[in-house]
């Protein structure tokens, strides 16, 4: 691959090679970001489409300071909430209803499971607490951040990421990657 | 940052997370990208290729009626310099400056100037001496007949062909067209019977110009089109009002958050074009006036939250009526928003030459047009519901404008081309409210009008 700053420059320009070669590129671990906020690879790479166009249609606002695949990510992090919030099947699940705050867990199980294994539990969540988890955990926003993009209170966020942590800490502390939790087990 | 080991390991694991997605994912990027990327051009050459289209047909439906001036046993005598009115007895400045050619010899071919230059056709020396009378910046000096040119001997007209074949063409008709729209019309016997001394004009049998097609008309034809920016103003007539026409943005927030009241947010100008056809009416040697018939794209640009599907009953907004939706957008910056309007325009204006220039006329253009509103897909904002809606029942849909440009003339060949500055500004609110402020759509850019 050609250099970053290079490519970004020759995508700007409307190269048709350039935008393949960024595509080939980011698809890959953008595609590891849509499937964890999703219940399907379908809608995975739904949402990676999506975000794609966003990106290539948005390329010239990436200012360049950053890291472009960070940029790229954020892009892909905001379409999956968008996918979530208009497709009607998340919709019921991705309800935030206000909830008791819940102390964050303490324990700390020593995660065995490889990267797919794990992306399958946090899947395995419903669907709100597996955004709140993934933007909290994953991408390091701030529950007060997670408030703002959700529409949501921040105690909201906090309280639903306490649980979504339990459930998962409890999981794998069973180790029960092939005993599904029935009762969070997609539909 | 997370101090808790669990959160470091999942995010580790994280990013080690990837799959390869299917081929189909990326041919529908590319197809979108590409798409995208056809679409500015596509707009581009649409004003310009409409305008050339038009053109290219006016020219071709023109080119029948000149033709049929010179199939009636008729010849044509066009003149190209100062022609002398029969009446006004005008002393020629030029000798030699009436092309003369009878019907059944190609005409184009027989035009020929004494000053060397290269000639014009007949028909295109029509179509500028009609301009010249139907445009403001067109006009040409008093015309002067050549004298000389209708002192016509048989010997000059038939060279060494025979007595027979001059006496055929001694009885041909000619029409003399001075650029006064002053046609005479006569045959070249009835003009050589004066003798070479006599009032060569006079000399002619006179017929009404009324009778003649060869008349000139007051009217024009022509094409316009437009391109620039529009936006809406809501500040020029009224205070802006949140809880009327207005865009927030802000902290983007859920739909379900109702109550909450965004902060206010831009509304950015969009792409416009506007294409037409004029008719314009000289009024005096200055003035004209001028109407059309047009389309006009106006638009403008907000950002907005993700789409929903689903029904949300508004009824907090003053500017709007309580009505319900099936389908919002959340407020929000994840994506941008071009709010389209669609209009049927009848522009009238008047037209008041600046300057007395003839070759580049700077023109002041005035006037008011009545616009119907056909199509839009602009999205109206709720305060209370924090939402991105469309109810087209919203708009007034009959638009009254004021227009206001200033045009400068270029003389294309025999055509009439005039490019300048367009400012049109809505007197109608564009929302149908009493209370808030309904907002005022404008349009800038650069006007273009082309009389063929």
């Amino acid at each position: 691959m050609m250099n970053q700053s290079q490519l970004f420059r020759d995508c700007l320009k409307g190269k048709a090679s350039a935008q393949r070669e960024l595509y080939v590129h980011f698809a890959y671990p953008m595609l590891g970001v849509c499937y964890r906020y999703t219940k399907s690879m379908a809608d995975a790479e739904d949402v990676l489409q999506e975000g794609f166009i966003k990106v290539f249609k948005n390329l010239h606002q990436f200012n360049g300071t950053g890291e472009l695949g960070a940029w790229i990510r954020r892009i892909m992090v905001n379409t999956a909430i968008n996918y979530l919030k208009k497709e009607k099947r998340y919709q019921y699940d991705l309800s935030f209803s206000e909830m008791t705050l819940h102390p964050v867990s303490d324990e700390n199980p020593e995660l065995i499971l490889n990267a797919k294994e794990l992306a399958d539990l946090i899947r395995q969540l419903p669907t709100g607490y597996q955004t709140i988890f993934n933007m909290h955990a994953v991408e390091g926003y701030s529950h007060r951040e997670i408030g703002n993009i959700l529409g949501i209170h921040e105690g909201t966020s906090k309280s639903q990421y306490a649980r979504a942590r339990a459930l998962l800490v409890e999981w794998i502390t069973k180790n029960s990657l092939d005993q599904k939790p029935g009762i969070y087990a997609r539909k | 940052m997370h101090e808790n080991n669990f959160e470091k390991q999942v995010q580790e694991k994280m990013d080690q997370l990837g799959f390869d997605p299917s081929d189909s994912v990326w041919n529908a990027v590319d197809r979108e990208i590409d798409k995208k990327k056809k679409r500015p051009l596509f707009w581009i050459f649409l004003a310009p290729g409409l305008l050339l289209a038009g053109g290219g047909l006016y020219l071709a439906y023109q080119s029948i009626p000149s033709g049929n001036l010179l199939t009636n046993k008729q010849a044509v005598i066009q003149g190209h310099g100062q022609l002398g009115h029969p009446e006004r007895g005008t002393e020629p400045k030029k000798e030699s400056s009436l092309m003369i050619f009878p019907q059944e010899e190609k005409p184009d071919a027989l035009l020929k100037r004494t000053d060397g230059n290269t000639p014009k056709s007949a028909s295109a020396l029509n179509r500028s001496m009609q301009k010249s009378q139907a445009f403001p910046g067109k006009e040409e000096s008093a015309p002067a007949l050549d004298r000389k040119a209708l002192l016509i001997s048989p010997g000059e007209l038939t060279g060494e062909e025979n007595q027979d074949k001059a006496d055929e063409r001694k009885n041909q008709r000619y029409v003399f067209k001075g650029n006064d729209s002053s046609v005479v019309a006569g045959t070249i016997a009835e003009g050589v019977r004066q003798g070479p001394g006599g009032d060569s004009v006079s000399g002619l049998k006179e017929e009404k110009t009324a009778n003649h097609p060869a008349r000139t008309s007051p009217w024009s034809v022509g094409f316009t089109g437009s391109a620039g920016i529009s936006n809406i103003n809501q500040s020029l007539f009224q205070p802006v009002n949140m809880a009327s026409y207005s865009y927030s943005g802000g902290s983007p927030t859920s739909g379900s958050n109702a109550g909450a009241m965004g902060a206010k947010a831009d509304i950015h100008a969009g792409f416009s074009f506007a294409l037409g056809i004029l008719v314009n009416r000289q009024l005096s040697r200055r003035l004209s006036l001028s109407a059309g018939l047009g389309y006009q794209y106006l638009s403008t640009s907000i950002q907005t939250g993700s789409h929903v599907d689903s029904t949300l009953y508004l009824y907090a907004s003053t500017a709007i009526p309580p009505t319900s939706v099936t389908a919002f957008y959340a407020n929000g910056h994840s994506q941008q928003h071009t709010n389209s309007y669609q209009f049927i325009q009848l522009p009238v204006n008047l037209n008041l030459q600046l300057n007395r220039n003839h070759k580049n006329p700077v023109i002041w253009e005035a006037g008011f047009s009545v616009a119907w509103m056909f199509s839009s897909n602009s999205l109206l904002y709720d305060p209370y519901a924090n939402v991105y809606f469309a109810d087209k029942e919203s708009f007034t849909k009959t638009q009254w404008d004021a227009a206001t440009a200033v045009m400068i003339g270029f003389p294309i060949q025999n055509h009439v081309f005039q490019l300048g500055p367009q400012l049109q500004y809505g007197l109608t609110g564009l929302l149908k409210t009493g209370t808030g402020n309904p907002g005022h759509l404008y349009f800038l850019g650069l006007k273009m009008i082309f009389i063929p």
